[in-house]
């Protein structure tokens, strides 16, 4: 049994690669795809500490997050999707005006 | 709501009650009527202001008549509404003072009404809609005035008058002359609402009342009070803005912009009486503070003086009438001041009969005056300079012996009725002088007023009637139809022998009828028979002086006759004759100065708050905004990355100063 430092370190560094996306990437797709890193740091955490602790709390949260991680996916594909049939492009950097 | 049965009247009930409502209500359903249709429907609602005001004369003559045959004063009230400790009642108060001139009040609209249906003929009817919705108004105004049995309603439609002698006034409203004037009326009449309102509001604070019944017979109703003593001045405050007495003369010459026929109703039959009708109406209150009567007296002998001297060279002949009626009001004041003071000294009410006898007089002949000059303007299409006159005595005859009726009874020749009442009020003055010095005085004055009443009038007279005919106008002008000429019979009838009720037995002689205490809860009235009145007159010496001044003043206003002396023609603007041309210039030197000033100089205090510090707070925060949003824009720049690094950097931010400053958090 790995000590939970392990994981949590594991989701540190998992964490730090989604914000270092989040902050760096200019395209949305790979900004959906940093958050869900992000996510999922998360959720290793739950789990590890669920784990650890002996309780089940953190992996009831954990399909919480699941979930919605899946409906932010979906969610944000379909604005992505609308958003390059408007401006043929996904890159975030060439759609910060606020309106039109 | 309850009948409240504290003013220890006999309480009006049924056809009674019914009567002093239609009073009231007849010219104000009138008004709202004229004021609904009187564009299309009613052509202008001549014919309609005449009904009511004809059917009005009914009930009020129903009081009058029961009145002169010895009826009990009656009264009817109901509560109102309660504020706290306040109680405010609506009610009636019909003693000899109010059914008397509510009986002179319906008769004067009657009249002038009909008469103006005539010389308000050339007007359409969408205009002639307002003057007619407003002529009804007022004289709801001015009826509720005199019947209502409390202060607050009494208040109330003392200021319908107030508005609606503006919106006359400024009939011609078009005109700038016409739109200040109304202007002018309304603020400086306001003046002394504000000083009646004060007044008021001490009485009900000291009271808890407003009825005029229960403050008289309040326990606290006492000389003790100092409060009282204020009371009565504001009061005073407010009849001399309405009655345009000295130092708040200045509206009512620049009033007769108005119709010539709202002259003689407003400015000088009814409303300005009521300022009149208000100290009379207050009595008590003053005698409670017989030095009141002083300034009442002085105000009055003054106003007299000073503006009959105004109206020796005026060369309008309205603005003759308008200082004339100024002058007149005077005498009234001077009448109940110096009457007060022979009350409270003598137990005797002459004072204060002679004050309510030249009112009812000096509505007559005035309202006569004011009409016959209406009858000369449209006979001399729309001229109204004396210079412009001459020779109409014989164009228009009727209009020529109706006015010399009510000239001569304003110059107070025996036995029309000015003299009865102009003689009282000198004789009431002059045994003043014996209580108080500074009446003699202004029994002197008062005699002086009345030589220059008697010299303006016949010089106004002989320079509209007598001569030849100076311009075209004069000599093309005609007599008016018998709808004016009518009325100017019956108020020359009225003029002649209205004053001679004092001698004759009718009820008692006017003296039984209208004296002070008005009230017998007050005390019991004293008078004389009006035979032995009669005898004290013609036995009296200063008879015969006031008599001897007037003829003086007729015969002083001779050289008229002819026409206006040469040097006389030009609108004077220096010498003695300027100074009383141009009123003493007071409006120069004091009000213009005082407005320029005081004035001028509040509007552009309030001006720069307004816009530094109101306008600058506004301003103020909205450049902060502007200054700081701008600031803050940049944040919002559109791009993701910019706001997860904005979210990043603030969550840390958070974290450490939340770790910093809240040791028990351990992570």
């Amino acid at each position: 049994m790995l000590p939970v430092s392990y994981y949590v370190m594991l989701a540190g560094a998992l964490f730090a690669l989604g914000l270092y996306g989040l902050l760096t990437q200019r395209s949305a797709l790979r900004l959906l795809i940093s958050v869900e890193l992000i996510l999922n740091a998360a959720n290793i955490n739950f789990v590890a500490f669920a784990n650890h602790l002996g309780q089940s709390d953190g992996l009831a949260f954990t399909l919480f997050v699941i979930a919605l991680a899946a409906a932010e996916a979906a969610v944000g594909l379909g604005i992505f999707l609308h958003l390059y049939r408007h401006v043929r492009t996904v890159d975030v950097e060439k759609t910060a005006a606020l309106r039109w | 709501m309850a009948e409240t049965h504290a003013t220890g009247l006999e309480q009006l009930a049924g056809v009674d009650l019914a009567a002093a409502i239609l009073i009231v209500a007849l010219p104000l359903v009138a008004s709202l009527g004229i004021f609904l249709w009187g564009k299309t429907k009613w052509r202008g609602g001549g014919a309609v202001a005449v009904a009511a005001t004809g059917a009005a004369i009914v009930p009020a003559l129903w009081f009058f008549v029961r009145m002169l045959q010895g009826g009990a004063p009656t009264g009817w009230s109901i509560e109102w509404f309660t504020v706290g400790e306040y109680t405010f009642t609506v009610g009636f108060l019909l003693d000899n003072l109010s059914v008397w001139l509510t009986t002179l009040v319906t008769v004067l609209v009657f009249l002038i009404t009909l008469f103006s249906t005539h010389y308000m003929h050339e007007e359409p009817n969408e205009k002639l809609r307002r003057y007619y919705a407003a002529k009804m108004l007022f004289a709801t105004g001015m009826l509720g005035t005199v019947l209502m049995d409390n202060y607050l309603l009494m208040f109330i439609f003392w200021e319908i008058m107030g508005l609606c002698s503006y919106l006359l006034i400024g009939y011609w409203y078009h005109k700038d002359s016409a739109a200040t004037a109304a202007k002018k009326a309304f603020l400086t009449t306001r003046l002394g609402d504000i000083l009646l309102m004060v007044g008021i509001i001490i009485l009900l604070v000291t009271f808890k009342t407003l009825s005029y019944r229960e403050i008289w017979h309040h326990p606290e109703f006492t000389a003790d009070n100092p409060a009282l003593f204020w009371a009565a001045l504001l009061i005073f405050g407010g009849a001399v803005g309405k009655s345009a007495q000295f130092p708040l003369d200045i509206w009512l010459p620049d009033a007769m912009e108005g119709p010539t026929t709202v002259s003689a109703l407003i400015h000088a039959a009814t409303m300005v009486k009521a300022g009149v009708f208000l100290v009379a109406r207050s009595f008590p209150l003053f005698v409670l503070n017989p030095d009141t009567f002083l300034v009442v007296g002085i105000i009055g002998g003054v106003t007299a003086l000073y503006t009959a001297s105004m109206a020796l060279v005026a060369l309008d002949i309205k603005r003759v009438l308008a200082f004339s009626t100024l002058s007149q009001l005077g005498y009234m004041f001077l009448a109940l001041g110096a009457g007060g003071i022979v009350y409270v000294q003598a137990q005797n009410g002459i004072g204060f009969t002679a004050a309510m006898l030249h009112l009812m007089n000096h509505a007559f002949f005035k309202a006569l005056l004011f009409l016959g000059s209406a009858s000369v303007i449209l006979g001399m299409h729309h001229h109204q300079d004396l210079r412009e006159m001459g020779g109409l005595r014989h164009k228009m005859p009727k209009t020529y012996w109706t006015m010399m009726v009510g000239t001569l009874a304003i110059a107070g020749i025996i036995p029309f009725s000015g003299f009865w009442s102009k003689d009282e009020v000198l004789a009431t003055a002059f045994k003043a002088g014996s209580y108080a010095g500074v009446f003699t005085l202004l029994w002197v004055m008062g005699l002086l007023t009345a030589l220059m009443t008697a010299f303006y009038m016949f010089r106004m007279m002989y320079l509209a009637f007598h001569g030849e005919a100076r311009t075209k106008h004069a000599e093309h002008a005609h007599e008016s139809p018998g709808v004016m000429t009518g009325p100017l019979v019956v108020l020359a009838v009225f003029a002649a022998v209205a004053g001679l009720w004092l001698v004759t037995p009718m009820a008692g002689g006017f003296e039984a009828v209208i004296t002070y205490p008005y009230s017998e809860d007050l005390g019991h009235p004293h008078h004389e028979e009006p035979f032995a009145l009669l005898v004290k007159i013609l036995t009296e010496p200063k008879t015969y002086l006031s008599l001897g001044v007037a003829v003086a003043g007729i015969a002083l206003a001779n050289k008229y006759r002819k026409g206006l002396p040469a040097k006389e023609a030009e609108e004077p603007t220096s010498g003695f004759r300027g100074l009383l041309y141009n009123r003493y210039h007071v409006t120069r030197a004091v009000y213009e100065p005082l407005g320029n000033v005081v004035g001028v100089g509040l509007a552009k205090l309030s001006d720069l708050f307004d816009r530094k510090a109101i306008d600058g707070a506004v301003n103020g925060v909205a450049r902060v905004t502007w200054w700081k949003g701008g600031w803050l824009r940049r944040w919002q720049d559109g791009r993701v990355t910019t706001y997860v690094a904005t979210l990043v950097v603030g969550l840390t931010l958070l974290f450490a100063l939340m770790t910093a400053l809240v040791p028990s958090i351990r992570w």
